[in-house]
């Protein structure tokens, strides 16, 4: 076996399957910073690649279908607001809610628009751009060969760092979601601020959805997002709510999803089934070790809705 | 004299016949309020007599029924508390409005004009408050985290950031009810230089030596209508007393002398971790006997929670033993010190001293429901129970609707009283009473505070924790000063001076032992 080629071909799909991941925890980060319990992530993520599928597919351009998946992740996210700010439900609730809806909504709308077995397959996707010397380097040149989607996710951890903790109105949302009254008091619209962090995380984590069907796949089927959604939340509780935590949870679990596609193709003596398992447990192992630890790290106010009253 | 000159001007403040309904409920009826710059306006009134429903007005988060606000003479109407902020009124709330996780720097800016929109730079912002930091003379360290910091270190957090946004006016919520004496004194100078500089600021309390002390004039308010506004040197604390309750209340309490009994408490070398493996209690050892009544002073969260729990059973201890009434309680359940005689009033006595959804009578039940008149042969009687509670509502003089009115509809201080009749019912040996007058208006303070008294001078021993200092000193026949889990003394009331107990309280007086401590390392 080629043991260069091989390293390569991890460090590549790990990048590309850590893209969906990186994107909904991104978006994540805004919600759950501000106070509200990210369980949404999975159903945002399904109706993004919907979205993005059918956008590429009717049209012809898998850019109008990012757009048309950015459009309805924030569309759902005011779903989500409202019923969680406004209404000030339970969070948790309405989140399982829209995972199931999505899951529903976007399993029969895929069928009512093209039967069954006659789903377009030549659509549109975002292609590997090259990046020229760049690539040419030994070994991580692999990294600079990959789609758009790739390269933005990565560059949006540096981004949403700078935001977060590097201006005033990063400053303002963390302090949302620890002490809402504080910046109540101090004449700063809970509301709207907790308003304008959904719409961001269903915007990000709806592109993190259409990363997977017009950036990865160029298909869409139903579950395609088959909990990666919850991967991202874990990613976040694993990764204390910061940026750079998140970023290092999530390339944990592209890293293990990639390890289990090389050894499937690979022929390992062991069921596949057990390999795709992979990412699942680690998932599992790692909310495990570090939930307890992460409690303390999670914003003081998250999950409950805020009223001037209390 | 200064008030008299500033007299002259347009007042900084004048509300003029506020009235705020919620429901049918007035909160305030038609109260008018003026301030002046350059004085402190105390702002006086027991709970729920209308104090901060009359500020949320002003600061713009209710919206008033009736009446008109006008600012330095001109009319004006907030919609929300930013348009009080920009109009330079600034308040301080009970509950401090600062985020624990972050900087002092960074609580102090949040929300305001920072120098740049898309770039936050603490140092910058640190250097812009210095200024403020070295005309008041506050010591504090901007880059600390606030969860870090003392709770008289965050108040002055607090007053830094109404400072940093330009105050004029500074609305003051029940500031010194977290502070321990010195912290109360330090706060008053800071108070009094920012009038001084030109400012007025609004003290809301229902303390009367502190309003005595620190306020140039003070209004009055009562059941949600004011009383009057007077000039604070002209009264005396008596006469603010009986505006603020509208009858006659005594301040001093006789204590007939008995003979002290039997130790119905002994706590030897107790110590207790908590589950960090901090040391929350060091080496307590205290006696309370028959006839006397024990203070334990001290700012909260100095392990009085944990001296209570500790005696109760509640949790177990690291080292030492409890005896309650001669019998050896350590590290028994609950359940066995009640059956030695212990009666415990917790401090919070929403979350542990009743449950707020049974009627009254439930409550009273509560703790002995399986003994008899409540059980029999097995059968709980809820008539019984009534009929006790019944009892036990004339005796203590509770007010409601009736015994089977459910415990959440009853005022703070009934509530109380029917958990402390629940627990004297039981005729127990040892009574722990843990802040027992604490959000209590005058009235049934002095009720309370009375009972108490009255059980001391039957024989009961009863251990008072409380962080009122003015309760401790008014009741207890001994007091012990509580800090970082330590006693720091023992003195009998009236030994020692408010100075000397506040350092106490601060573990000043250890300072000695601190520095021997530190020489071993």
């Amino acid at each position: 076996m080629d043991w260069l080629s091989t390293v390569q071909g991890i460090l590549a799909a790990t990048a590309r399957m850590a893209t969906p991941l990186l994107f909904a925890s991104m978006g994540g980060l805004f919600s759950a910073r501000s106070g509200h319990i990210s369980m949404f992530l999975e159903g945002f993520m399904l109706i993004g690649a919907f979205l993005g599928f059918v956008g590429s597919a009717t049209v012809g351009s898998a850019y109008v279908g990012a757009l048309l998946a950015l459009v309805g992740g924030v569309l759902i996210s005011l779903v989500f607001a409202f019923f969680a700010i406004t209404a000030k439900a339970n969070q948790t609730l309405i989140g399982i809610g829209i995972n199931i809806f999505a899951l529903g909504i976007t399993s029969y709308l895929v069928t009512v628009f093209y039967g069954f077995g006659n789903r377009p397959y030549n659509i549109d996707v975002f292609t590997n751009i090259r990046i020229p010397l760049l690539a040419d380097i030994p070994i991580i040149g692999s990294l600079f060969n990959l789609n758009l989607f790739t390269y933005v996710a990565f560059l949006l951890v540096p981004i949403v760092w700078y935001v977060l903790y590097k201006t005033p109105a990063g400053l303002t949302i963390r302090a949302v979601g620890e002490h809402p009254k504080a910046v109540d008091t101090l004449g700063g619209n809970v509301i709207k601020i907790r308003y304008i962090c959904i719409m961001i995380a269903g915007a990000l984590a709806a592109l993190g959805g259409a990363a997977l069907s017009i950036g990865q796949m160029g298909q869409f089927m139903e579950n395609i997002t088959s909990g990666k959604g919850y991967i991202a939340l874990a990613a976040l509780i694993f990764g204390r709510f910061t940026p750079k935590g998140a970023l290092i949870g999530v390339l944990i679990f592209g890293f293990a999803d990639a390890v289990q596609m090389r050894l499937q193709t690979a022929g390992s003596v062991l069921p596949y089934q057990f390999l795709t398992m992979l990412p699942y447990v680690i998932t599992i192992v790692a909310l495990v070790l570090f939930a307890r630890k992460s409690r303390a790290s999670a914003p003081a106010a998250l999950g409950k809705p805020y009223s001037r009253q209390s | 004299m200064d008030v008299d000159n500033s007299m002259n001007d347009v007042p900084v403040i004048d509300m003029r016949h506020i009235t705020k309904r919620f429901g049918t409920f007035e909160a305030n009826s038609d109260i008018s309020l003026d301030v002046y710059c350059g004085e402190i306006h105390a702002l006086l009134g027991e709970n729920g007599a209308g104090k901060s429903t009359l500020m949320n007005v002003l600061y713009g988060l209710y919206k008033p029924d009736e009446g008109e606000i006008y600012l330095h003479g001109n009319k004006i109407s907030f919609s929300s508390p930013a348009d009080a902020i920009n109009n330079r009124i600034g308040m301080i709330h009970q509950h401090f409005m600062l985020i624990p996780t972050l900087t002092v720097v960074e609580n102090i800016i949040l929300m305001s004009k920072t120098t740049s929109k898309f770039h936050l730079n603490l140092k910058t912002e640190c250097d812009r408050l210095t200024e403020i930091i070295q005309k008041y003379g506050f010591k504090i360290d901007l880059m600390a985290t606030v969860s870090d910091l003392s709770v008289g270190e965050q108040q002055k957090v607090e007053i830094l950031k109404m400072l940093y946004r330009d105050a004029e006016v500074l609305i003051m919520d029940e500031p010194t009810a977290v502070l321990s004496p010195n912290e109360v004194e330090e706060l008053f100078i800071i108070l009094r230089e920012i009038v001084d500089d030109g400012c007025a600021v609004i003290f809301i309390s229902h303390k009367l030596w502190e309003v005595m002390r620190i306020s140039d004039r003070a209004t009055i308010l009562r059941d949600g209508k004011k009383v009057t506004t007077v000039n604070t040197a002209d009264c005396s604390k008596e006469d603010l007393a009986n505006m603020m309750v509208g009858r006659e209340i005594t301040l001093h309490y006789e204590k007939p002398e008995i003979e002290i009994g039997e130790p119905m408490l002994q706590l030897e070398n107790v110590c207790l971790n908590s589950d960090d493996g901090i040391s929350v209690l060091k080496n307590i050892n205290l006696t309370v006997r028959q006839g006397e009544i024990l203070g334990v002073a001290g700012v909260d969260g100095n392990g009085q929670q944990e001296l209570a729990d500790v005696i109760h059973g509640m949790r177990k201890v690291s080292s030492g033993t409890v005896k309650v009434a001669g019998s050896d309680t350590t590290n028994c359940s609950p359940q066995t010190a009640i059956d030695c005689g212990l009666a415990h009033i917790p401090e919070d006595r929403h979350k542990r001293g009743s449950i707020l959804e049974f009627t009254v009578a439930e409550n009273i039940a509560m703790i002995n429901v399986d003994k008899a008149p409540f059980t029999h042969k097995g059968i709980y009687y809820p008539q019984n129970a009534q009929k006790v509670a019944h009892r036990l509502k004339e005796e203590f003089n509770i007010r409601c609707n009736s015994v089977n009115a459910e415990m959440n509809t009853l005022s703070g201080g009934n509530q109380q009283k029917v958990i402390l009749a629940r627990e004297i019912y039981r005729n127990p040996k040892l009574l722990i009473a843990a802040q027992p007058s604490r959000g209590l208006d005058i009235g049934a303070t002095e009720s309370i505070q009375q009972l108490l008294i009255d059980k001391r001078t039957e024989g009961m021993a009863i251990l008072l924790i409380s962080s009122d200092l003015d309760e401790v000193l008014a009741i207890s026949d001994r007091v012990i000063v509580l800090y970082e889990g330590e006693i720091q003394g023992e003195f009998i009331p009236g030994e020692k001076t408010f100075t000397e107990i506040g350092l106490m309280m601060t573990g000043s007086s250890s300072e000695e032992r601190n520095s021997t401590r530190h020489g071993v390392h």
